[in-house]
């Protein structure tokens, strides 16, 4: 029982790894080759003080510098002495940032500039993507809710009756109440009337007639009458519209294609042994 | 009000500096954002998908412990489902937004989309509230949020046209408020806060304070309100009534909603259960601006 310890595996290893370790310290001790050399190359330091100039818009002092150069050669150490003890290896931030760095690779063999051609090819097998919303330009009468209370009801027919009568634009300066974001919006989207006035505003907006007052519209403000004078439709746009975009989105796909391609160039030199995948909690449910 | 740990503390400091340094190094805009790590926009009071990914919704959230350090443990119930950043950019270019947070005319708020201006000068007028075209008076007669006055006329206050419009889709507005921050003779700093506009038939006393609270209408059982009080829109003009020429002060603008359900409400009603008795059930969502310095 006493000696059940020594019997233990572990513990005899555990021993004759102090063993060793004491040996070394005696022996390994005599360290016979050279230090290794950390040299920190004029190039090098012009490179820490740029890094230093972008950051704070101004040129490192000399002793920010050599704060610099101090850092360098702390990270230098350790770097080295990390990756010799191995621990580099098995690192899922090191992997992530070596991937990154090979998918840039990847990415950064330039992508050359797209013709006319490539880019109206683009944007017709893409419409989805760059299609736009139908935009009003229209003007609008208020009554706010807040100042007329439970006359607003009586005061919208009177506004009504006014505007029926009015069947060109009308100066309507002296009618309604002063809105906070005007009373001429231009262009605006379906999606942008839905931010200001609500979506119950927005979807009766997008069914109105052109060029005459309608109205009143509710909206938690209160009551709008609104003459819509242009409807700019949406849809496929042509591609001066919206070739910037285009150009973006044709690069990237472009980038993507190569990074593809690489990564197949590469997987193909491996052969890929994937032992048997556990059953997914989905199989494993069912099974039970 | 704990130094060093509010906004509008390191505006008091600013200006505190500015007088020894002849910087303000504190002279920022205000914008609301989430501090979430979830990827996710999703901060309204109904659909509030927490900070962490591995705390959302589901019923133990509230009594998660959120964070624990040396100094504090906080709760899971006390994250708060904020904020926006709004921008008064003249386009949406990622230019002219920049431009605009640049020149500091922005404002925060802690979820609703509320539309808020503000506008400091020299001869803002109570009509002016009356308006058809506030931002153009507003743009005219003086500078916007984030903006600068000085050079006092002889014998007049700075005046502010201030106005805001509640979300479409939110609630009602309780009041409008204007904090004025100062360094005083001594040396030291100062605040005060007015109300310079609130909903209904409510006063505001001679000190500026409105005593009447706006009521509150959350059902928090069902995790509801109505925006039967309140108002929809509100717009004023203000005028400093303790101005002193001589001294640097800075002004922002505080907009303050109806009570409304806070997410431990939704959460309750949702899941069915009872939040720690610590949690409040009901918020007051708001927007501050970016202030209006004055400086001699």
């Amino acid at each position: 029982m006493k000696f059940a310890l020594l019997r233990e595996p572990l513990f005899q290893f555990l021993v004759l790894g102090a063993a060793l370790f004491g040996l070394f310290h005696i022996v390994g001790n005599k360290k016979t080759d050279a230090p290794e050399r950390i040299v920190v190359s004029s190039a090098r330091i012009d490179n820490l003080a740029d890094g230093f100039a972008r950051t704070w818009r101004r040129p490192p002092g000399k002793e920010e510098l050599q704060g610099l150069v101090d850092d360098y050669i702390r990270d230098e150490v350790f770097y080295r002495e990390g990756r010799a003890a191995g621990l580099d290896r098995d690192d899922v931030i090191i992997r992530r940032r070596v991937r990154q760095k090979m998918e840039f690779f990847a990415e950064d063999a330039s992508v050359p500039e797209p013709s006319e051609a490539e880019l109206t090819a683009y944007l017709e097998s893409n419409l989805e993507r760059f299609k736009t919303e139908d935009r009003l330009t229209f003007h609008q009468v208020f009554l706010s809710a807040t100042r007329r209370g439970a006359a607003i009801d009586r005061d919208s027919q009177q506004v009504s009756n006014a505007l029926a009568l009015a069947d060109t634009e009308v100066d309507t300066t002296a009618i309604g109440d002063p809105f906070l974001l005007g009373e001429e919006f231009q262009a605006v989207s379906q999606t942008e009337l839905a931010g200001i006035f609500g979506d119950v505003f927005a979807k009766r907006m997008s069914v109105l007639e052109l060029s005459r007052w309608q109205g009143p519209i509710p909206s938690s403000f209160g009551q709008h009458f609104v003459y819509i004078s242009e409807r700019i439709p949406g849809g496929a746009p042509p591609l001066d519209a919206v070739r910037d975009a285009v150009r973006r989105e044709w690069s990237k796909a472009r980038r993507l294609e190569a990074e593809q391609k690489l990564y197949s160039s590469l997987r193909e030199r491996y052969e890929i042994v994937v032992e048997s995948l556990p059953a997914t909690s989905t199989e494993a449910e069912a099974s039970r | 009000m704990l130094e060093f740990e509010y906004a509008r503390s390191a505006l008091k400091n600013g200006l505190k500096m500015e007088a020894e340094l002849g910087v303000n190094p504190y002279k920022f805009g205000l914008v609301g954002s989430t501090d979430a790590h979830t990827g996710l926009a999703a901060v309204e009071e109904d659909n509030f998908f927490g900070k962490f990914s591995a705390y959302e919704p589901n019923p133990d959230r509230a009594t998660h412990v959120l964070l624990k350090a040396d100094k504090a443990v906080i709760m899971g119930w006390e994250q708060t489902a904020s904020g926006y950043a709004a921008v008064w950019a003249t386009e949406n270019t990622r230019e002219a937004i920049f431009d605009a947070m640049k020149r500091r005319e922005t404002y925060a708020t802690t979820g609703p989309r509320m539309i808020v201006r503000f506008f400091g000068g020299w001869d803002f007028e109570p009509s002016d509230a009356n308006t058809r075209m506030p931002a153009r008076v507003g743009y005219t007669k003086g500078v916007p949020m984030g903006g600068d006055l000085s050079n006092a006329p002889r014998g007049k206050s700075p005046t502010f046209l201030v106005a805001a419009l509640k979300d479409p889709i939110g609630a009602n507005l309780d009041r409008i408020q204007i904090i004025k921050g100062w360094l005083g003779k001594d040396g030291q700093t100062q605040e005060r806060i007015y109300d310079v506009v609130v909903s209904g038939e409510r006063k505001i006393d001679a000190d500026g304070r409105s005593r009447t609270p706006v009521g509150n209408t959350v059902d928090i059982a069902n995790a509801t309100w109505t925006n039967t009080i309140g108002a929809g829109e509100m717009i004023t003009v203000w005028k400093d009534p303790d101005f002193d020429p001589a001294l640097r002060a800075f002004y922002y603008v505080r907009v303050i909603e109806i009570p409304t359900p806070r997410w431990t409400a939704y959460d309750a009603k949702y899941f069915g259960i009872t939040m720690p008795k610590d949690a409040p059930m009901t918020t007051t969502e708001r927007a501050y601006t970016s202030p209006i310095w004055y400086t001699p």
